[in-house]
């Protein structure tokens, strides 16, 4: 049984997620009808689809066209690591592997092979590394808050709940500023929070109790 | 703690929502679940279209738990209390009245060189077009840039040809593919 965690797979699911149709320059496919709707470049507002008359609103780009032809190597050229017939096209500055315009990933300034692009990946969640490869974060000062607040509805577990509010505290505190959206550390202030109204209270009713009892 | 991203939209449902913000390259999807958040990018010179429609079904939104609420408010009216009634009942008309002043929700599709995604980028049709004009002047200031650099863009009589990525996710920096030269 896989387990997929890419939460935006339902959304890809749909029939939409299939690649697109290919539809004359400057219109786009009706989400509709499927009819090729040309945007108005000039009144950038709504429109209307010619065959069902749907409302949208359009923004279309010209097509950058990448080539995806990786020259085929010369007896005396350096080649690919990953294809020994396609010429070399950048050295991969992770590992230092030879790649060729196929294999030859950009991330910013800097060219990394296929290899390391997955690696760095499965790193940004554990290390917080390169901001390019995060494509997950865990949010444990929310989860802190929930534990602080949520404990109210269930009080038994007040002991339990506090501890962990504490480790994840202690464990993450620098953890919300390596979000690839950083994020302030009020958060697990405010789980303390959640957890001081009790007493409070508490304290403050023994405090209206001592004053009636001395009026 | 300078992000590089900009927030330009946010859609929030019951258990998280969708962020977006646009960086000096990509449009950022931040899916929220529960805790976790899986980034999605979009780089700007492999987007060709966005789509932004309104939802049919907006109606219901105000149409069901308004009038759920003005019932319940005419029931305590009747049979409990009138201030009751009128509490549940002014708040019935009140979500009808908000509803209806914000406006039909949306449904938004963006294309890409070689994918297709349904992700909501705005939660109400009334702010798609704010929120299309900024990714389009970053988009215009990204392809300027690509083209000062030496990218041409594809010509305009010929259909858009899908590159071998499927998905722009796996593409950081734009293209894995990419000859620039």
């Amino acid at each position: 049984m896989s387990v997929n965690i890419n939460l935006f797979t339902a959304s890809q699911s749909s029939p939409a997620a299939a690649p697109p149709p290919r539809n004359p320059a400057g219109t786009v496919p009706c989400p509709s009808c499927g009819g090729d709707v040309a945007a108005d470049e000039a009144h950038a507002g709504w429109q209307s689809c010619p065959y069902c008359e749907k409302r949208l609103q359009i923004r279309a780009w010209p097509v950058i066209r990448n080539s995806t032809n990786a020259a085929p190597a010369m007896p005396d050229q350096a080649t690919c690591f990953f294809h020994p017939d396609k010429a070399f096209q950048a050295c991969c500055q992770r590992c230092g592997r030879f790649v060729c315009a196929l294999c030859d990933l950009q991330l910013g300034a800097e060219h990394v092979c296929p290899t390391c692009f997955e690696r760095g990946r499965v790193d940004s969640v554990l290390n917080g590394s390169k901001a390019e490869w995060r494509h997950r974060d865990v949010l444990y000062d929310s989860i802190a808050v929930t534990i602080g607040w949520g404990w109210i509805l269930v009080w038994p577990v007040l002991v339990v709940a506090f501890a962990a509010a504490i480790i994840l505290h202690v464990k993450y505190r620098k953890a919300p500023r390596s979000y690839l959206i950083p994020r302030r550390g009020w958060r697990f202030w405010w789980a303390y929070v959640g957890f001081s109204w009790i007493p409070l209270l508490i304290a403050a009713s023994i405090y209206v109790r001592w004053l009636a009892r001395r009026h | 703690m300078q992000s590089a991203f900009r927030k330009i939209s946010r859609v929030a449902t019951p258990i998280g929502g969708t962020k977006w913000y646009l960086s000096e390259d990509c449009l950022l999807a931040a899916k929220r679940v529960m805790y976790a958040v899986e980034y999605r990018r979009f780089y700007l010179r492999d987007l060709e279209s966005i789509v932004v429609w309104p939802n049919r079904l907006w109606l219901l939104r105000p149409i069901i738990p308004g009038l759920l609420l003005v019932t319940l408010g005419g029931l305590f009216w009747n049979f409990v209390d009138v201030r009751t009634g009128a509490i549940f009942g002014g708040a019935g008309l009140a979500w009808v009245a908000l509803e209806l002043a914000l406006g039909p929700t949306a449904h938004a599709r963006i294309r890409t060189t070689g994918v297709t995604v349904d992700l909501p980028i705005v939660k109400r049709a009334r702010r798609a077009r704010k929120v299309l004009a900024k990714i389009d002047a970053a988009v215009r200031v990204t392809r300027g840039s690509a083209a000062e650099s030496g990218t041409v863009p594809a010509s305009g009589t010929q259909p858009a040809q899908p590159s071998t990525q499927t998905s722009s996710e796996g593409s950081p920096g734009g293209a894995p593919v990419v000859d620039l030269t």
